[in-house]
């Protein structure tokens, strides 16, 4: 382990957090809720020259000082001969808290796709990106009794790309406070999530093999007039003040999106975050998430594909390209946001690289699913971590259900301080089963006060 | 001033010419709120100001690749420097008021020392600055009840670690106005009026003092030692340890001057009889 010229503080921790396993942080965790002051007291003192170092670095985005080279890698030959993992592990902790916020220093553009912060990431395995806490207490979520690093840093997060297997991470940093409205004591959040319609028809091209049988999904029949529905509905939501819109799964089209994106272009004054319908083409299911005044904030690829049971109980899949990348959006206000595109959220291992790793506190997932049961189940573990999620779904669903209904609830909401009885907030639908000639979303008003979450607001707008 | 949408750069609907005047007169604006010092108002701009952002980024992120309109491109960099310039305003003022919301005598004691020892335990700490253990605690309450934290506490099995944050770092390291020079001792001689000479014993920690005769005496020592550009804490400060008043007469008077981000300069009228102006 050697630091070069120009390497930063990021390099140097991504060099001691490679050099601990899973079990080590664990190890070490454990060992350091013991420790006797005379120890704690020489660790403070064998590392004060470093620590300072690390705190001098400040005045240069955090990139070390030729002079301070020679002493840090004195102190890098030291670590690596001892190979002391208690020390490494409140090294860690220590040179962490040492590092400003990320926006405090990297200002950038309102929103890009971040690169990890330090250059040795492909050698050292590990990735060092920002992280904000959300803007709600999280001290009883269950990530604070864990063992890991991770819950004990501030600023920063590690990822080690072992940890992550079989998925690749990809993070976006949105450098702005967009979409909470403070309150007095709290903030208030402004969301809609629109079901669109139940008249949209899948193209769909069935592939049987003496091995599998699976379903492409090409787009819609009727795009036309689903686009036309969903360009009505944004329209009025984006009026509406809503700062995050969310639409359902497969009713999108690439038209839609550059149409969407002048929409915003045009009034770049409302804030909101888009979830976009997602569009199916040569095997893939891609979802786009566009920011105030149209930027485009990531695009990402369905991960998992759906399994249906058909009339004639036969299991068919969804075929899907895809290349096991999952995009994460740090914010400021509701820390790392997860967006899942239906199936994903369901699959542990998905879920786990979200939750677990990628520190994830968010979640909004659009689905097209007959059923809703599995989502429920989920969405209900957020509770112990203490997650906002929501979950949006179509009645379009409802030709590819058993039962050919409509599966209700079309919405779910999970509030990070849910009562464990009643974990989930939803309500049933008001159209009768006929669908509303011109408009379909439900618009909630989340209010977070005095440490408490409520919903303020919510009505299901059908016309 | 102009209300935000007089000037909402919209880089997709605004000709160039309409760029250009949207952008000085912005500009002007916020050089207005800046020099009145109007940190609610730049904030209340900078928020409002946000469409502005996200239509230079919008913009760029549709010319990538194309050839640009020069002009433009000139436009999204001169105002987003201006964006970035409040944000950063914005926070170095934070941390200000943070600062200055601390009510406890300690602050600046236990931000000096945190600034030269980096990490100390709480036990140590307590001794640095003469409390007990326990009154430590309070004291450290009082210095987190702020928005902006300034202190990082890690507890370490039963035991806390306290270091500055970054941010208190980045601070104290920009605004100590006088050169930190550690726990020495200085004699200084000093020409009096009538050619007599005058021993003056500095200590120079994070406080000096001076042992003189009377005020007068105490805070020309410091300005000569110090040089024209000391500064001096305010009269409320003026303690050494547990000391609250400074003896008046013509007995031995201590004048702490406090190396403090907080030091402002002392005008004379700050100790009553003071005629002159210590600048």
């Amino acid at each position: 382990m050697t630091l070069k010229i120009n390497d930063s503080v990021f390099d140097l921790l991504a060099y001691l957090y490679s050099s601990l396993s899973l079990d080590d942080e664990r190890k070490c965790a454990i060992a350091w809720s013991t420790a006797k002051e005379s120890y704690t007291r020489s660790f403070i003192s064998k590392y004060r020259v470093l620590l300072n170092a690390v705190r001098q670095s400040s005045a240069n985005e955090y990139i070390f000082e030729q002079n301070d080279m020679e002493d840090i890698n004195g102190y890098l030959a030291i670590i690596e001969k001892e190979n002391n993992k208690d020390e490494i592990y409140l090294l860690i902790i220590q040179i962490e808290e040492s590092i400003e916020a990320y926006f405090q220093w990297g200002i950038n553009k309102a929103c890009y796709m971040i690169e990890p912060l330090n250059k040795n990431n492909m050698e050292t395995g590990v990735s060092v990106y920002p992280y904000h806490h959300p803007r709600w207490d999280i001290s009883k979520s269950e990530r604070n009794r864990s063992n890991t690093i991770n819950p004990k840093l501030k600023n920063y997060i590690l990822l080690r790309r072992e940890d992550c297997e079989p998925f690749h991470i990809v993070m976006h940093y949105w450098n702005d406070n967009a979409l909470l409205e403070l309150e007095n004591d709290g903030w208030r959040l402004k969301i809609a999530l629109s079901p669109v319609s139940n008249r949209a028809e899948l193209d769909t091209e069935e592939l049987k093999s003496s091995e599998q049988s699976g379903t492409i999904i090409k787009g819609l029949i009727n795009e036309g007039e689903i686009e036309n529905r969903v360009v009505s509905i944004f329209e009025e939501l984006l009026n509406g003040e809503f700062r995050i819109i969310v639409f359902p799964e497969l009713l999108g089209t690439v038209s839609l999106v550059k149409r969407i994106q002048n929409i915003m272009r045009n009034n770049p004054q409302k804030q909101a975050l888009v979830i976009l319908p997602s569009v199916c083409k040569e095997k893939r299911n891609t979802l786009t998430v566009l920011g105030p005044g149209g930027i485009h904030i990531l695009e990402e690829d369905k991960q998992t594909p759906f399994i249906l049971r058909g009339n004639d109980g036969e299991l068919s899949r969804e075929i899907l390209d895809y290349n096991n990348v999952i995009h994460i959006l740090i914010s400021k206000e509701l820390g790392n946001i997860a967006i899942p595109i239906c199936a994903e959220l369901l699959e542990p291992e998905c879920y786990g690289v979200f939750t677990n790793i990628g520190m994830v506190n968010t979640i909004i997932c659009s689905s097209f699913s007959p059923g809703n049961n599995a989502f429920k189940t989920q969405l209900i573990k957020g509770l112990s971590l203490k997650l906002l999620s929501f979950w949006i779904n179509t009645c379009s669903a409802e030709k590819y259900s058993l039962k050919k209904e409509v599966p209700e609830p079309l919405f779910l909401i999970q509030l990070p301080d849910a009562n464990p009885d009643n974990p989930l907030i939803y309500e049933e639908r008001r159209c009768d089963g006929t669908c509303a000639k011109e408009k379909c979303y439900i618009e909630v008003e989340v209010v977070y006060e005095e440490g408490h979450f409520r919903i303020d607001h919510m009505q299901h707008q059908c016309l | 001033m102009k209300e935000v949408h007089d000037y909402l750069l919209n880089f997709f609907k605004d000709d160039s010419t309409q760029l250009r005047r949207k952008n000085r007169i912005f500009m002007k604006d916020v050089f207005e709120r800046v020099m009145a010092l109007d940190r609610e108002s730049i904030e209340r701009l900078y928020l409002e100001s946000s469409g502005t952002r996200y239509s230079i980024q919008g913009y760029l992120e549709s010319v990538s690749g194309e050839v640009a309109d020069s002009d433009r491109i000139v436009a999204a960099g001169y105002t987003t420097a201006i964006e970035d310039f409040m944000q950063l305003f914005l926070q170095r003022k934070d941390v200000d008021e943070s600062i200055k919301r601390i009510r406890t005598s300690y602050k600046h004691k236990i931000l000096c020392i945190l600034k030269e020892r980096g990490s100390i335990l709480h036990k140590d700490l307590a001794a640095e600055i003469d409390v007990s253990p326990s009154g430590l605690n309070a004291i450290i309450k009082m210095m987190h009840e702020t928005d902006i934290q300034l202190i990082n506490i890690d507890k370490v099995s039963k035991y806390k670690i306290y270091s500055l944050t970054p941010i208190a770092y980045q601070y104290l390291s920009q605004k100590d106005a006088v050169k930190e020079t550690g726990n020495q001792r200085k004699k200084a001689t000093v020409k009096e009026t009538g050619n007599q000479r005058k021993k003056a014993t500095v200590e120079v920690t994070p406080y000096i003092i001076y042992r003189e005769c009377n005020i007068f005496e105490a805070v020309n020592k410091a300005s000569y030692i110090l040089g024209d550009n000391c500064i001096y804490e305010k009269r409320n400060a003026v303690r050494v340890g547990k000391t609250k008043h400074i003896k008046s007469g013509r007995t031995r008077n201590r004048l702490l001057v406090k190396k403090s981000v907080e030091s402002e300069i002392c005008n004379g009228k700050q100790f009553g009889n003071l005629k002159k102006s210590y600048r």
